[in-house]
């Protein structure tokens, strides 16, 4: 029961302003002791030619599937791993890759794939159902930032082309988190010959991070040429790779900060920048030699208040109607700039059960001094993580809103910033009265967002919101994570938000705008909600 | 601490140095302690900075017993101690690597950095001090002493962002940070150097390019330590400017040049060489303001991004480092203060 | 930047510099130097500003009241931040929280590292050695690192950043006075004073305490310029004073997250860079009072 939070997402890493994490490759890397013989592979049926060099500003815990969740590590994973199931770029509907067929049980328990004939991994050897059991029981048992994604399944395999994965409770999100780079397949026979296993003590036992660090053990269409973390990954194409290669023979993805980006996008020939501000995107416009798309980001900045009236103020309905009229939402989208757009619910507009803008809540500051009822001397304490700027939006300047948004109606805000790492633990343990979050999917599917159903680990816990405190909202929470037709539970999850946005403890602000800028020769630049630039797809006109 | 006996005997300096070792390692420990106990009185849990919002309990058990975070403190305290001995520094929570691996490479990229700044600092710091001593009162020395004092009084996070809007934002001259550009061949790894890594391979596109990346970085650091060599120069020099060697020197009628750089320089070298220990510890401070605005992937950022994130095995890695570096830098000062000025006896 | 880099040096070096001074050929008046004069008045009008910036300030520093991130104009001579706030009013406003700070953080610093450097220098013995043994392992730091992991473990906030730079910024104190104080008390008019019958106590309070308070007055004066240094890069490292206070290394900051604007973050600057060269020049030219030859900050600070 997790996201792709915080810590793991934006936590603690690029902080002092958008020019603080720039950094490319230098001498003192991580020398690749992969020497793929010839790998002059790629190029060959007519791909692209030259590098592609992808520029983004890293949060990077290191490229082995079994440990990374971070966005950086999932776009690089991708490129060198497979999974069973793929999204197209920019798309969240599952569609075949390792797997060519699936079958789900009508109850969604229940999941068989039928693995493709003639995979290979990047060394040649054949991969089968074993190296899939391997890699999804390894990512279980390594106790790492994506093993909740698979926590409750069982992964068997009745023969060498066949993987069935059962889970414990109805689980129509499954095939998108099987799509997901945290579930990749390995290869099980390098990894145990480096330490790797999928025992059940596995996060004491496991001993190939290091290596697949310095050489990649996957089938996808590319391997790892050099890595030095945190500053450059090289990326070659797999000579021996199964499918259909499209890209560049070589890949160069670096640490960069925005303002760097700009400029090299505009110098660059195949060049790719994905943290430009949307105001840094518009400046380049204009420029031919460029495409470029700016686009609200799949992640939610939100406020979220306690429910527990010993800890809070917030823990009365009358206090949380107020705020939630106080709120001047469209003013929040205007901090990250253009093609960012309110968040009418939790579920970002991309994915299957969002609601439309046209339930937004809006501001009403005479509704909300109305729903406060003459209570004054309201004081409460608004804590962020002051150490973060995700998608380039600063909590501090969000809660510095809230605040003067707040004075407006009368209540008091304390403003109270630390660091993530601090902030994290009173936030998860239920104290802080107020708290400015961000939410980034874990993967593209609704079901990710049941962690704000009241009763739920996670959001709501954060919010000491109990099932006993709305359960016609639990039950009508547990009732659309486990249906299976899409449209149905795509409207379950609409009513879901609809009764959020009447009383709960979210008050979802926006959807920040993310911008991708590539030189105009380039295929398939598009923002990828699970995979921020699916890089295997990216090819030249 | 000043004697006008002459010392030469060896056995006094091998004790100097296995009494300043000693006392190394007695600072090490300190450091060791005071680096746990202030980690230990975080309110933070380094498990949720490193698996996210709403780990699974499960999960940060696990993170727990890796790290040895579920030991009592004395216990931790004496595992990191033994590991230390061995040389072993532990795994970063955040990199998931050993930090030996992260300061390996995080360490030559301060060092090119700050080889290169001290190198132009002590050229034209002495240069402008010992013009300033020479043209005492002029509008020379006034010229000097305004500029130095400004030089110390900048802000250097803030310079430095003046210099990327300007020369990088503005006018694209000079690339907006890292060490080399993303098309070039990063030179093979000898020194960990690029600009002398690419010297070496005979690379001269490579080293022009990670020379273009050193300017920025490495002119704003050193804005703060030409100022502080030339001021101090200067009064190394009006010292020894009345000095009666130097007088004879003059009355011997040597040329103006060679008493400046035979003699008073001379004369004025102990200072001098007291001074650069200031600088290569300013230039450590330094580095973390520097390297996070110009993402130069050095001990400084790493520094900071193990502070933030209270990666205790990163933090007392990188305090151990530095601290070593100073205590040795300090012990080389004093070294050679020995050999150049006699009249030193140490102890 | 800004680490007091003589808190690098070990005791001996210390004196070593300071010993070696030439006799005193001339002096002149600091008031007739333009630099001295110069920061006199910048810190006055800064003192001034932070004194009465409520009245000074155009707009309410927190009020979110314009469109966002305008370039300067007429109506804002120092354009807009990221929250529509009026930055020439926060840059003002500021004054009031830095200035105080710095002179409470070098006042705590000084007199915590006069109490040690005095205990230290008179009574000696092994409080000498644990002080001095003190001093030694917190100057083996840069002092923004220390203040760093410091700052970062007790959570960032104001009252942190001045509690680790007074961590960070005593031993300068101690050592200094500690050196003044073994000088004077073997003075020979220190000891005529004690052979004619005074006590240890009233010799220290008559005779060496006093000429302890004047150099100590001048070193504090020359490091309120490290403190304001020390306390802004703190805060832009964000681990110093927190919104929405208004704090110029804050301010610059956040400025880097909007680099195009350039007017977030060059306007604070400048204050800092202002208000640090005030008290340089200062303690320049008060140098220049107690001791012409060296009359460089640095060499025995």
């Amino acid at each position: 029961m997790q996201g792709t939070r915080l810590g793991k997402a934006i936590g603690l890493v690029a902080v002092v302003g958008g020019i603080a994490v720039a950094g490319c490759g230098g001498s003192a890397s991580t020398d690749s002791t992969a020497s793929s013989g010839g790998n002059g592979g790629g190029s060959s049926n007519g791909g692209p030619s030259g590098t592609l060099v992808v520029d983004q500003s890293f949060v990077d815990k290191g490229i082995d599937p079994g440990h990374e969740f971070t966005p950086t590590n999932n776009m690089l994973v991708h490129a060198m791993y497979d999974t069973l199931v793929t999204f197209e770029p920019g798309k969240t509907d599952p569609v075949p890759s390792i797997a060519e067929s699936w079958e789900g049980s009508k109850d969604a328990k229940r999941f068989t794939f039928k693995l493709r004939d003639g995979v290979k991994f990047s060394d040649g050897t054949p991969l089968t159902s074993a190296d899939v059991v391997f890699s999804l029981n390894r990512l279980v048992n390594l106790q790492g930032s994506g093993s909740f994604l698979l926590a409750g399944t069982k992964v068997t395999a009745p023969d060498e082309n066949t993987v069935v994965v059962t889970s414990e409770t109805s689980n129509p999100a499954l095939l998108r988190i099987l799509a997901t780079p945290p579930t990749s397949i390995l290869n099980s026979k390098v990894l145990k010959a480096h330490g790797g296993t999928d025992a059940k003590d596995a996060s004491k036992t496991d001993k190939a991070e290091s290596f697949l660090q310095t050489q990649s053990a996957g089938s996808g269409p590319y391997v790892l040429g050099q890595a030095s973390q945190n500053q450059q990954y090289t990326l070659k194409a797999n000579p021996n790779y199964w499918g259909d290669a499209k890209g560049f023979p070589k890949v160069v993805v670096r640490n960069m900060a925005a303002p760097t980006q700009l400029l090299n996008v505009q110098r660059g020939s195949n060049e790719i920048a994905l943290d430009l501000s949307a105001q840094q995107a518009n400046s380049v416009k204009s420029n031919g030699d460029l495409q470029v798309t700016t686009d609200a980001s799949v992640n939610i900045f939100d406020v979220e208040a306690n429910m527990d009236s010993s800890i809070s103020p917030t823990g009365d309905r009358a206090v949380r109607d107020a705020i939630r009229k106080a709120l001047d939402y469209e003013g929040y989208a205007k901090l990250s700039g253009e093609g960012a757009t309110q968040a009418p619910g939790v579920i970002p507009s991309q994915f299957l059960g969002a609601l439309p803008q046209s339930d937004a809540v809006h501001q009403d500051l005479e509704a909300a001094k109305q729903a406060l009822g003459g209570k004054t001397g309201i004081k409460v304490k608004l804590s962020y993580p002051s150490d973060a700027t995700p998608n380039g939006v600063s909590f501090a300047s969000v809660a510095q809103k809230v605040k003067s948004d707040l004075a407006k109606i009368g209540i008091d805000v304390t403003l109270d910033g630390s660091p993530a790492v601090t902030f994290l633990k009173d936030y998860g343990a239920g104290k802080n009265q107020m708290s400015v979050s961000y939410w980034g999917p874990d993967y593209p599917d609704p079901n990710d967002y049941l962690v704000y159903a009241p009763g739920a680990e996670g959001r709501a816990s954060d919010a000491n919101w109990e099932a006993s405190d709305a359960p016609e909202l639990a039950a009508l929470g547990k009732k659309a994570g486990s249906t299976l037709d899409d449209d149905q539970r795509g409207q379950l999850f609409q009513e879901l938000q609809r009764k959020f946005n009447e009383d709960s403890p979210y008050f979802p602000l926006f959807q920040p705008a993310q911008a991708i800028v590539g030189t105009s020769n380039l295929s398939n630049v598009v923002l990828d909600p699970t995979y921020t630039l699916n890089i295997p797809a990216v090819g030249s006109n | 601490m000043r004697s006008r006996r002459k010392s030469r005997a060896h056995r006094p300096l091998v004790r100097f140095i296995l009494r300043r070792l000693a006392a190394m390692v007695l600072l090490v420990i300190g450091i060791t302690i005071v680096s746990f106990v202030l980690t230990q009185a975080v309110p933070g849990d380094p498990a949720l900075a490193n698996l996210g919002q709403n780990p699974t309990p499960e999960a940060i058990q696990a993170f727990h017993e890796k790290y040895g975070l579920d030991k009592p403190l004395p216990t931790q305290y004496l595992t990191y101690m033994g590991h230390l001995v061995q040389g072993d520094l532990g795994t970063s929570q955040q990199t998931h690597q050993p930090v030996t691996h992260d300061l390996g490479v995080s360490i030559p990229a301060t060092a090119e950095l700050a080889i290169f700044s001290i190198v132009l600092s002590a050229i034209f710091g002495v240069a402008a001090g010992v013009l300033a001593a020479l043209r005492r009162d002029t509008a020379v020395d006034n010229g000097v002493r305004v500029v130095t004092l400004m030089g110390i009084s900048l802000p250097m996070f803030w310079f430095g962002l003046i210099a990327l809007y300007l020369f990088f934002f503005k006018w694209g001259i000079l690339p907006g940070g890292g060490r080399l550009s993303p098309t070039t061949t990063p030179p093979p790894d000898v020194t960990g150097l690029d600009t002398l890594d690419a010297l070496l391979a005979g690379d001269f596109g490579a080293f022009w390019d990670a020379f273009k990346h050193l300017i920025m970085p490495g002119l704003v650091l050193t804005a703060y330590n030409v100022s502080l060599i030339a001021r101090y120069t200067r009064s190394a020099v009006l010292e020894v400017l009345h000095a009666d060697y130097v007088r004879a020197a003059r009355a011997k009628g040597l040329s103006n040049w060679t008493v400046v750089t035979r003699y008073i320089l001379r004369g004025a070298l102990p200072s001098i060489v007291t001074v650069m220990g200031l600088v290569f510890a300013s230039v450590l401070a330094g580095a973390v303001l520097v390297e996070n605005i110009f993402g130069w992937p050095g001990i400084g950022q790493y520094a900071y991004k193990s502070a933030i994130s209270l990666d205790l095995p990163a933090i007392m890695g990188v305090s151990i480092f530095i601290a070593l570096v100073y205590v040795t830098i300090n012990l080389l000062v004093d070294l050679l203060y020995a050999v150049i000025d006699p009249r030193v006896r140490l102890g | 930047m800004s680490a007091q880099p003589a808190a690098a040096l070990p005791p001996s070096r210390l004196r070593r510099l300071r010993t070696r001074r030439a006799s005193r050929t001339r002096s002149r008046s600091a008031w007739r130097q333009p630099t001295m004069v110069a920061g006199l008045a910048i810190a006055a009008i800064w003192i001034v500003v932070a004194i009465f910036a409520p009245l000074l300030a155009p707009h309410d520093p927190l009020a979110q009241d314009f469109a966002i991130t305008q370039a300067p104009s007429g109506a804002h001579p120092f354009g807009t931040d990221e929250l529509g706030r009026d930055v020439l009013s926060r840059v003002l406003v500021a004054a009031r929280h830095s200035l105080p700070l710095a002179v409470l953080l070098v006042v705590l610093a000084g007199s915590i590292g006069t109490t040690l450097g005095v205990l230290a220098g008179y009574v000696g013995g092994w409080i000498d050695g644990v002080v001095m043994r003190l001093a030694d392992l917190v100057s083996s730091f840069p002092a923004i690192v220390l203040a760093m992991v410091v700052t970062a473990s007790l959570g960032p906030s104001t009252r942190n950043a001045v509690l680790a730079l007074v961590i960070v910024s005593w031993p300068i104190y101690a050592r200094v006075v500690r050196s003044l104080v073994l000088s004077i008390s073997q003075a020979e008019y220190v000891q005529a004073f004690r052979l004619h019958g005074a006590s240890a106590r009233r010799a220290m309070r008559k005779e060496v305490l006093p000429n302890v308070v004047g150099p100590v007055t001048v070193l504090v004066t020359i490091y309120l310029a490290d403190a304001l240094l020390l306390l802004a890069g703190l805060s832009f490292l964000g681990l110093g004073t927190q919104p929405p206070t208004p704090e110029w290394g804050s301010m610059v900051s956040v400025g880097t997250q909007y680099f195009q604007n350039w007017w977030m973050a060059t306007f604070p600057g400048l204050a800092i860079f202002s208000a640090v060269l005030a008290f340089n020049f200062i303690g320049d030219g008060l140098r220049d009072v107690f001791d012409p030859q060296s009359s460089f900050r640095g060499d025995d600070a």
